[in-house]
């Protein structure tokens, strides 16, 4: 049969004009038709633990669950993915396919070969999130398979996806499992950082009812370092995993940000998506950004906080120093924000924030930059271009440059390790230096994506198990060099 | 924060479990929840987010009582989240979230001779503190502080407590007590008993400022809670963000009582201004469109 190379089937999205209106998901996945279509792109290839498979953080068996979509058991294909992944309609929908998965399908590129192919990869993502979605919607109560109770107790730190994961496969064990958060939501930044027009809630609402019929524990609204500490719990529990992410909020360090209007994308994000202001004044949580919004970065983050201000209805400027070609986020996002009538100012860096005679922001001053040739042979580098400087009218500025560790936790607990970023060390079995205690997620990799946290908490709850099982700790513990590769 | 019991067995859903009204605007509610009851030192605080729809208000914990398994907070209603609590909740009913206890703890050390300042609701919060202060061996004095009458809290609690000649009251339209506000009562104080070793404030941020100002000028050490805006309340958002001297602070974990002295009250003042509008528009909404709505359904569930 014939390689079908380039007649990929692509998702239906909102047309700008009807989704800059709304906070409602704006792509609309596969229908059924395009699905059984994209499954037959699917070549099966025998080596695929080498490829797609290679390429995907939870090593999720991707023809495997293909094949069970063609023969028409999409029950069956959900359980091949439970196995490396509990939340495929979340990764399906948030995941950068292109790098991981898609990125690594033969169709595109060859990854034994180490060359690139002609084609256009299989819709991976699509295909997850369908089989996740047509689930959840379908009625039917999937049961898990729960071993008999060990009596062991297990700790949780933090309800984002690193810590929903362990939560899962631990209680699959038999462990009694108490996921404990600061927030009034599960999630973490899957409910306070992406936006609901990328993810919808009734995803994380449905999740949240999966992992709660399954027994697990939630105790929202106990900021550990604060309400408890880390020796209370270690003191009660069998085994802790600390997943509290690494997300506090970050600015620039430049002149006015002090002023009123100026927010860290955390700030806003978190008052948009989790307190819905953006359903103000019946929700009560206000966001001010005035007519005009200028939102700083080139990222994740930077793109989900201009799609939240365009829905605002906010005139949006995004300002970014580099190119769109040298930005974090996926080419596409950028195509689509422009659609929705977002600004791009590429090569442009803020200065200072101007305010007006009442502390207000009014202005945004940047100045052009070029790119450089890095000597050393890295990125080029962006310089700034002398006579270029230049305000871009705003009534509120949001940073979107990154984010910091957020050591609550495990501030002044001298027998966790940590490194220079403030984030825990930990070796190649997720453990930190004080027996019983693993860390997973961006906690330990400064910021990476959900489904490597997914990764994380797979792996963790595997070697707690272990751990729970046996007692066995090792007696000279090393940290890993290199935790991003984890 | 350590504690001796399991911490399981202090986790349950908070509710409230009574409801006092003291004034037209202020309300003593105690609120169920083993943890924050147990684990709460003074100068701690939480964040009640009273029904789903509503924001995150923290509150400064006024009292524990760790046997029942509760706490208290004094509400003066004078926005949306606090109108909630007052007019949504009473007793035996769940609210949505409670986080807590939150914040550092005040440092409880031997000044000396302490003077403790609370505008309006701010007596309250400083009502743990003072308890601890004296335990701890100072010499503790209470100044309580209202624009009118109505705005005076805590009197007789501080008044059993320390004795009438430990407390005084101030309003600043003269109505009750002496006539004053907060930087009188400092000066007044000084004039009596001579400079105190420390000042502790609670309350509104433009009188955290005046006080400052004061307490800078005379060389006096002042602790100050620091009444700025926040959001996610553990350490994420960086809508706390507080100068002082030359560091940006998280008030909602390292707070929130701060350095009054290098605090930049300006900012504070401010900053907290930032929604006024909105949050006008949100009581309005509430109380002329929820409200009505919430009672009726109310009304109708107990009829059934
Ligand atoms: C705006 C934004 C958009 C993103 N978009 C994507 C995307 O599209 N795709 C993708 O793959 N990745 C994306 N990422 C990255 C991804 O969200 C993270 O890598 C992932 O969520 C990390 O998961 P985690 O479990 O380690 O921690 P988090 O999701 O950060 O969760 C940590 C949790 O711990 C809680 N916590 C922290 N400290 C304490 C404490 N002391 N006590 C109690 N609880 C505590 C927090 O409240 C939080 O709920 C995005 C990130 C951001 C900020
Ligand atoms: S690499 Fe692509 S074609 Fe090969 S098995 Fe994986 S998804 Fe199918
Ligand atoms: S309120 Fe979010 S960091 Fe303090």
């Amino acid at each position: 049969m014939a390689i079908r190379w380039l007649d990929r089937n692509e998702t239906c999205l909102l047309p700008p004009e009807v989704r800059k209106k709304t906070f409602k998901e704006y792509d609309l996945g596969y229908t059924i038709n395009q699905l059984l279509d994209e499954c037959d792109r699917c070549i099966f290839c025998r080596d695929y633990d080498k490829r797609c498979k290679a390429g995907c953080p939870v090593g999720n068996d991707i023809p495997v669950f293909i094949d069970h979509v063609e023969k028409g058991d999409l029950i069956g294909a959900y359980k091949v993915l439970l196995k490396t992944n509990p939340f495929p309609a979340i990764t399906g929908r948030v995941c950068p396919q292109e790098r991981l998965c898609e990125g690594s399908c033969i169709l595109t590129y060859d990854t034994v070969r180490k060359k690139k192919n002609k084609g256009l990869a299989v819709g991976i993502g699509a295909i997850e999130r369908f089989i996740g979605d047509a689930i959840r919607i379908s009625g039917i109560e999937i049961d898990e398979e729960i071993k008999p109770d060990t009596g062991k107790k297990v700790a949780i730190i933090g309800a984002g996806p690193g810590g929903l994961t362990a939560a899962y496969y631990l209680r699959k064990e038999g462990h009694e499992v108490h996921v404990f958060d600061a927030l009034p939501y599960i999630g973490g930044v899957m409910m306070y950082g992406i936006p609901p027009e990328r993810l919808d809630r009734s995803v994380l609402e449905w999740e949240e009812k999966r992992l709660r019929k399954m027994g697990i524990k939630f105790h929202l609204g106990v900021l550990v370092g604060r309400s408890i500490t880390l020796y209370d719990l270690y003191k009660d529990f069998d085994a802790i995993i600390l997943a509290t992410g690494s997300g506090r909020g970050k600015m620039m360090g430049i002149p006015g940000e002090d002023l009123n209007g100026v927010y860290t994308a955390i700030e806003f994000l978190t008052r948009v998506n989790m307190m819905k202001a953006y359903k103000f004044p019946e929700s009560a949580t206000p966001v001010k950004l005035g007519k005009r919004t200028a939102v700083i970065g080139g990222g994740f983050t930077a793109v989900d906080c201009v799609l939240d201000a365009i829905r605002l209805g906010v005139e949006t400027h995004l300002v970014y120093r580099r190119t769109r070609e040298t930005s974090s986020a996926r080419d596409v996002e950028w195509d689509h924000v422009a659609e929705e009538g977002a600004i791009l100012h590429w090569l442009t860096q803020p200065i200072e924030i101007i305010g007006d005679e009442n502390g207000n922001v009014k202005g945004l001053k940047c100045v052009k930059m070029q790119l450089v040739e890095d000597p050393n042979g890295g990125r080029p580098r962006p310089k700034p271009i002398e006579g270029s400087e230049h305000i871009i009218e705003v009534d509120s500025v949001i940073f979107a440059v990154g984010q910091d560790a957020n050591p609550t936790a495990y501030e002044g607990v001298k027998e966790i390790q940590t490194n220079k970023w403030n984030n825990v060390d930990v070796d190649d079995h997720f453990r930190t230096s004080w027996k019983g205690v693993f860390a997973v997620g961006d906690l330990v990799n400064g910021g990476d994506t959900v489904v490597r946290a997914i990764a994380h908490g797979r792996k963790a709850a595997q070697y707690c198990h272990e751990y729970l099982t046996t007692g066995e700790w090792p007696e000279n513990w090393e940290a890993h060099p290199k935790p991003w590769t984890l | 924060m350590a504690t001796e019991k399991s911490v399981l067995s202090l986790l349950d859903k908070p509710k409230v479990v009574g409801k006092k009204q003291v004034s037209p605007r202020g309300y003593f509610m105690e609120i169920y929840l083993p943890l924050v009851a147990n684990n709460a030192k003074p100068g701690q605080f939480v964040t009640i987010q009273a029904t789903e729809m509503s924001a995150r208000q923290p509150m400064q914990i006024v009292d524990t009582n760790p046997e029942k398994g509760t706490f208290s907070i004094l509400v003066e209603a004078y926005n949306r989240s606090t109108v909630e609590l007052v007019e949504l909740f009473s007793e035996g009913e769940e609210l949505f979230n409670v986080e807590g206890p939150n914040g550092k703890p005040f440092p409880v050390e031997k000044y000396g001779t302490v003077l403790l300042i609370g505008h309006g609701w701010g007596a309250g919060a400083n009502y743990p503190i003072a308890k601890a202060l004296a335990d701890a061996g100072n010499e503790v004095y209470i100044a309580i502080v209202g624009g009118s009458r109505e705005n005076i809290y805590c009197e007789s609690e501080y008044k059993q407590l320390f004795g009438e000649d430990k407390v005084s009251v101030y309003t600043e339209d003269d109505e009750y007590g002496k006539e004053g506000g907060v930087v009188q009562a400092l000066e007044d104080f000084i004039n009596e008993k001579g400079q105190p070793d420390l000042v502790v404030f609670a309350g509104g941020a433009s009188h955290g400022e005046m006080l400052a100002e004061a307490t800078k000028e005379k060389g006096i050490k002042n602790l100050s809670l620091v009444p700025s805006l926040m959001l996610c309340t553990s350490g994420l958002c960086l809508t706390c963000r507080v100068k002082v001297g030359d560091k940006m602070v998280m008030n909602c974990i390292e707070g929130p009582y701060l350095d009054g002295n290098q605090v930049d009250w300006k900012n504070v003042t401010f900053r907290t201004g930032y929604y006024w509008d909105l949050e006008k528009e949100s009581l309005e909404y509430f109380l002329n469109k929820l409200l009505p709505k919430l009672k009726r359904k109310k009304e109708k569930k107990q009829n059934q």
